[in-house]
Order: structure tokens, then sequence, then C-alpha cells
């Protein structure tokens, strides 16, 4: 074991070419999740949390112009292995992965139980027969009657739907689960359902997790640590309990200002201005146009991850030199 | 209810759906039933053989072609022997007798008579003497023919005459027999006739007909009863006849008439079922295979492979079809060992990919962009398992109706080719029927049961095969379900 983390991402970076010129989605992260716990990635719209995610399964589209950094999982370099080994070693059967939309990442023409068995086929030479058998273990490991196995994806709710995919993800008992936005299409009351039945998977695993949501409150509800994240890049990362009550970059605390509360008379705050498009991004800090405690610097340089104690680092002049 | 069901209740409820699927049965059940009863040559042994049709009369309608003649169309008969019904004594000579019998109830003349032997044993060296003769309903007996077998001289006794090709006998074509009626015409009717007027009104005329005299003229009718062809052969008392065959010519004949091959059409259009099927399930099963892979691939992987694929589709399906597909099967056909159904269906098959490639490739294009894809993808699936688990049965029933689509068109170009000549001369199909009586001239002779029933089979197995695509639309585009 090397040092307890799960998985350790070091200035890792996805450009992506388009006609209109290079995209910079991840733009040089660095992030460490040690093992057992979930780490929250949230971020606006289009920050590059999806990104994120395809960087660590090596989810790349054709147009990929720049994939580079490190990727280290339990110890061992993912960077170092060709596609074929990442295929056949890494993906799904150690790092699993829940797509945002459950419904679209079903095939509507196959049947729910093939699906989860079919990992198992693909990466084990599995018999179909016992495949389908384990799928069979792992609908009840999520709540699902035995039954829905033969049923197809348009026969089931959403809710149901939600549970098949974690089955899913969970068949090859991965060491680590991706999940992007999973209850993003359910309402409140599955939603709750899900958390709670990922909860206790983790518990029961000691699954680690990324968690990417735009809703903070969810993320607080399974994640030990939150990264936040900002224009391709991770302005700050810590313990979520830190970072929640004591948020130290500018953009972290005007994010959780514009969360509304109850029973507090305060309206939430907004934050003026609209993020800088990922193609030729500012020179300097991306957050400078909307900063409140924008200095000169700022402009200027790009600042450095300032690591304010040795689990939390906040990407921001402000700290610069202690 | 699962897919496969209420997929199956939507296409039986519709009209067209039910007459495609009934017609396509009827359509299978008459192709097992050739396959069956046919031998799998039959086109060389027995359809390209002019000896299998020598006993059919030539271009004569079929039997109920007097639906449209207004009067009773003779039938053809054909009748055989090999025992004597009796011996008699004529002269101090011992005659084996052999009785073919005929009963005209026709209003009209047959149009010839033939007698064949077969297989004539002869036990001494002077061999055998046969006369024919021909008995009228009124029972006056005409001798019309008479003949000698002798074998070849040292040859082993018994000797078998006529045991590969048969003695075949024209008794309404032959001198003899003109000359025999004149006599008899004479003697009963006391009408004087020459051998030239005897030749021109026909000798199947006399033979089964009486003349009407009346001041200017003489005018020949059917004269209805029954008749009988004898056969006395003399010779050695073991000496026999293996067959004795007496074919009299009809005016019409069988379901469908026959050719100027005198091939039986009814056979040849029955062979066609088979023929048809095979071609247009064959060629349409490879051809939507080759389309429908190339497409996925194509379209599915994209870049460099999706432009090669999409150029060379684009050539092929802008070649002019009939013309480069004459030019193909032309040149695979000059090696005579070349079966050439195969060489058709090869060039069907290699100018119809293109259309689906196009098509499907442009269905993957949105499939392959779908998070189900994505996700297959990140569990580890192979290119090869995504395309063909996962996109391909999202596509599966368009592809299913694009085939039963494309199974008419391959069906209608193997008749298109057939009619222009390129057809497989071993293999009787619907185009080469209606090519062969083209050149025979029958529409200009009016033999319309040699062109009409091809031409309407070849359309009906077309029509069976846009009915079931049509049936199955609403299946496979769900917004012309009705609500």
């Amino acid at each position: 074991m090397s040092s307890g983390n799960i998985l350790e991402v070091k200035d890792l970076y996805l450009y992506y070419k388009t006609f209109k010129g290079i995209v910079q989605a991840v733009d040089g992260i660095s992030f460490k999740i040690p093992k057992g716990t979930a780490m929250g990635l949230v971020g606006e719209s289009g920050c590059g949390k999806s990104s994120t995610a395809n960087a660590i399964m090596r989810l790349l589209p054709g147009n990929t112009y720049r994939y580079e950094g490190s990727i280290k999982l339990d110890g061992m370099e993912l960077m170092d292995l060709t596609d074929d080994e990442f295929r056949s070693r890494i993906r799904w059967s150690e790092i699993a992965m829940i797509f945002q939309g459950a419904m679209n990442s079903l095939n509507p023409v196959l049947k729910v139980g093939f699906q989860v068995a079919e990992p198992l086929i693909v990466h084990l030479g599995m018999p179909k027969e016992e495949a389908l058998e384990r799928a069979r273990d792992m609908f009840e490991k999520v709540g699902l009657a035995p039954a829905f196995l033969d049923r197809y994806p348009h026969e089931l709710s959403g809710g149901m739907r939600q549970r098949v995919v974690i089955a899913m993800a969970m068949v090859m008992n991965p060491k680590l689960l991706i999940l992007d936005e999973p209850t993003s299409a359910l309402d409140v009351s599955i939603q709750a359902q899900i958390m709670n039945l990922l909860k206790q998977l983790k518990k029961e695993y000691n699954l680690s997790m990324i968690f990417i949501t735009h809703d903070i409150a969810l993320a607080s509800d399974i994640s030990d640590y939150l990264a936040v994240m900002y224009a391709g890049q991770i302005v700050e990362y810590g313990p979520i309990e830190e970072v929640l009550l004591n948020p130290q970059h500018p953009y972290s605390q005007k994010l959780l200002a514009s969360i509304p509360r109850l029973r507090v008379d305060k309206e939430p705050e907004f934050l003026p201005g609209a993020p800088p498009g990922l193609i030729n991004p500012p020179k300097g800090c991306r957050f400078a146009n909307r900063c409140p405690s924008r200095m000169d610097i700022c402009d200027k340089e790009d600042p450095e991850i300032i690591w304010l104690n040795k689990d939390h680092f906040v990407k921001c002049h402000l700290y610069k030199g202690g | 209810m699962s897919y496969e069901r209420s997929a199956w209740k939507i296409y039986i409820s519709s009209l067209v759906g039910k007459a495609g699927l009934i017609l396509l049965i009827l359509m299978v059940v008459i192709s097992i039933y050739v396959l069956a009863t046919y031998p799998l040559d039959y086109g060389i042994r027995v359809w390209s053989n002019p000896k299998a049709w020598a006993d059919n009369p030539i271009t004569v309608p079929p039997a109920w072609a007097d639906v449209f003649t207004g009067r009773d169309l003779v039938t053809h008969y054909i009748t055989y022997t090999n025992k004597p019904v009796r011996t008699v004594d004529i002269a101090g000579l011992k005659f084996k007798v052999y009785e073919l019998k005929y009963t005209l109830s026709e209003d009209g003349f047959p149009t010839s008579l033939m007698v064949k032997f077969f297989n004539v044993t002869l036990n001494t060296p002077g061999g055998a003497y046969f006369i024919i003769n021909f008995t009228r309903p009124n029972g006056d007996e005409i001798t019309l023919y008479s003949f000698n077998v002798v074998p070849p001289s040292g040859s082993e006794l018994p000797y078998i005459a006529f045991a590969g090709n048969a003695k075949i006998i024209f008794l309404s074509k032959e001198q003899s027999v003109g000359i025999g009626l004149m006599g008899y015409m004479n003697n009963h009717y006391h009408l004087n006739l020459t051998l030239d007027e005897v030749n021109e009104i026909g000798y199947n005329r006399l033979l089964f007909g009486e003349p009407l005299v009346s001041s200017k003229s003489v005018e020949w009718v059917p004269l209805k009863g029954d008749y009988s062809v004898k056969i006395y052969m003399a010779g050695d008392p073991k000496d026999s006849v293996g067959l004795i065959k007496a074919v009299f010519g009809g005016e019409s004949y069988g379901w469908m008439g026959t050719d100027d091959n005198a091939r039986d059409l009814a056979q040849g259009l029955l062979f066609g079922f088979p023929v048809a099927l095979a071609i247009g399930f064959f060629t349409s099963v490879v051809t939507t295979a080759i389309g429908a892979a190339l497409g996925i691939i194509s379209g599915y992987k994209g870049g460099r492979i999706d432009e090669i694929i999409q150029r060379i589709s684009d050539i092929v399906y802008n070649f002019p079809f009939l013309p480069v597909i004459i030019l193909i099967v032309f040149i695979i056909s000059r090696n005579p060992n070349f079966p050439r159904i195969l060489a058709i269906i090869g060039a069907i098959i290699a100018l119809g990919w293109p259309g689906l490639t196009i098509l499907i490739r442009s269905m993957v294009l949105s499939i392959r962009e779908s998070q189900f894809v994505e996700a297959a993808r990140a569990i580890g699936a192979s290119d090869l398992r995504i395309m063909f688990k996962h996109i391909f049965p999202n596509l599966a029933p368009f592809i299913f109706a694009q085939m039963i689509f494309f199974t008419p068109s391959a069906i209608l170009t193997e008749a298109a080719l057939s009619f222009l000549g390129l057809g497989d001369p071993n293999i009787p199909t619907w185009g080469q029927i209606i090519e062969e009586s083209f050149y025979a001239g029958a529409v200009l002779n009016g033999w319309w049961w040699w062109v009409l029933p091809p031409g309407f089979l070849i359309m009906l197995a077309a029509i069976t095969f846009v009915f079931i695509a049509l049936g199955l639309e609403p299946i496979v585009n769900p917004k012309l379900q009705e609500r």
C-alpha cells in the first residue's frame, strides 16, 4: 500500500481540438482520494467536471488534443498503460462509472439483466448463465427484484433504472466509482433512496467515489472531501467540513453564498458575470474578472496551488506567502 | 406484453401484412412441393432435354382455354400397352394383336396421331412383321401402315430392337396412311379424292372426321366416338413388344399449355417458384448483411475507414445498374463451368449494397453519440462488440424491413437479365420463359398462355414482398402506428 490513497491525480490535462480552437477542458488539475472516502466534485456547468471523469476513465473523444499528467490508482501509474491494457485491466474492473442520466446509458433494445452481466462476459469471459446469476445477486444488493432481469429499460421507472445502472457499475466490484450527476434526473424522494443506497454500498464495500454534481448539498451528503472546479481547474480542495464551513477561495465563498437557505433571512448572493470560455482563457487567474478581491497580479500570473494544511489547498494569489 | 408479441400484433392487424403473409406461405408451400417432387437437375435433365417432351403437342393452350374458344378443345391423350389382347390367324400366319383405345368426345380433330414402339424382342433371324390398323367408331378397320423388323445379320438372338431409340411412326404424316385413307373414303363415302387433296385436308381430319357433302363443297366434321389403333405382330411366338405408345395430339394441354418445344409450361412455371424465392432470399440476405455491416463500421469507426467506405459506396451507387450488371454477368459467364445463376446473384449483390450502407451509416452516426454506446465503451466492450451487440439491435427492425424491401428488386432484376438472354440456361425461371416466348414470336402469334402467366407470377412474387414490407412499416416506423 503506497500512501493510503486510492487515487492520486497530478497535473492532469485534457484539451480538445475544435474548429474554433483548442478547448482547455481539464487544465492541470491535481487531487487525491484516500481509500474508502468519497470526493465531491462541484462546479458550474461546462467547467470540466465530466471531462475530468472521462480523463480518469480514459474515455477520450476523437478530437482529443492533449492528454497528459499522472493518474495513480492505488500507487499504479495508469498513464503508462496502453489503451488495450487500460481497457482490459482498469476500466470497469477497477474504476467504474455511472453516467449522467440513467435512461440514456441503458441500451433500449437489450434486457437490463444482460446489460448488468455484460462487463463480466467482456472482462472475465464468463458464460452468460453464470454472469446472469451474478447480475441477479447484484440486483438484490441494489434492491431490485430478480424478475426485473428480463425487462427492457423502458419498462422500468427512473429510480429502478438508476439502480440498474448502479448494479452495472458494481458488478465487477471496482475500487473506485465515478458518479457523474447520478441523481440529476430523479425526483427528490427517489434521489434520497438512491443516495442511501450509495452510502450503504460505500460502507459495505469500503468503496471510494468521485461524486460529480452541481448540487453542493447533495455532494455534502456523501462526500468526505470536496473539490471545487472552475473553468477547467480545481480552485479549492479539502475535507468537506473545512471547505463548506470555511471556504478560502473567493469562488468557493461566492458559490456557497449563492445557495438559498431555509429560515435565513438573507437573500442568496449572486455571482455577476460568466465563466471565461475554455478556448483561449485569460492569461492570469481565470476567476479574476469576477473576483471581488481581485489584485493586479491576478491578471498577469496564473496562481499556484497553495497548501493551507496537508489536506487542503487553494489556487489563489491571496494566500501567497502564507 | 413483450416487444415481439406486440410487433406481431401490429403486423397481423394490417390488411396488406396479412395478404403478403398468405401469398408468401403459398409460395413457400409450392416451392417445397416442387423441391420434393422435381429432381434438382430438372433444368438440364428435363426442361432443356427435347426427348422429355417428344410426346407433347407444340404451342397449345391450357385445357381450360375452351372458356375463351367457346367449344371443347380436344384433350391431348397418350395411351400405351405391352400385352396383346388376342391372337388371330390370317392367311396361315399367327398374329398377336395389341389394341390402343381412344374416345373422341370433343368438337374437334386430334391434331396428330403417332405410334411408338419400344424394345421389340426378336427370336429368329427372320424378324417380325407389323401391321397398324385403325378402327373408326362405326367399326370400319383401315390398314394404315406396315413394316418389317429384322435383326442385323450376325447379331445374337434374341435381339432387342428399338432399345435406345423408339421406332416412331407419325401416322398423320405417313404417305401410306394417306393412300389408305383415300381408298377408305372412296369405298365408304363414295368420295373421290386425289392424294394432293388428301394432303391438303390433313390426315387427322380424315382419320377422325367424316365428310358433309353439299352441292358445292365438302366439309369435314369431327366424328365422335370410340376409336382404336390395332397393331398386328407376326413372327416367332416368343417375340414380344416392350411397350407400344399411341399419342393422340390434342388442341390443349395441361394446366398451362405448352411452348414451341412442346414443353409443359406448368412445370417450368412451378419450378420458377423455388428459384425466384431462392434468388430473392439469398440475394437480399447477403446484400443486406454486407450493406448493414459496412454501414455500421463506417458510421461507428469514422475517420479514414468511413471515408473509404463512403467513397466506394458513392461510386458503386452511381453505376448505371443494368448496363454494369449485364457487363459483369457477361464477363463471369465467359467461363462456361461457372453457374450463371451465381454470377447473376453475385452481380446483384455487388451493386446492391451501397444504398443501405449510406442509410445505415447516417443512423449509426446518431446512435454512436448516445450515452449507452459511451457506457458500453466504458465497461470495456470492444469496438466489434459495441457495433454488433449494442448498435445493431437498435437497427435490426429497420434492417430486416430493408431486407424484405430488397427481395422483390432482386427477383425483378433476375427476370430482367433473363429476359435479356443472360439467364442461366440450365435453370428455368419466369424471366427465361418470357424471353423464349418473345423470341418465338408468342406475342404476334397470340400464344398468350406462354407470355402472361410468367409475367403475372413475377409480379405476384414482387407484390408479396412489397405487401410484407408495407405491413412491417408501422413496426419499423412507429409514427405510422394507428392509435
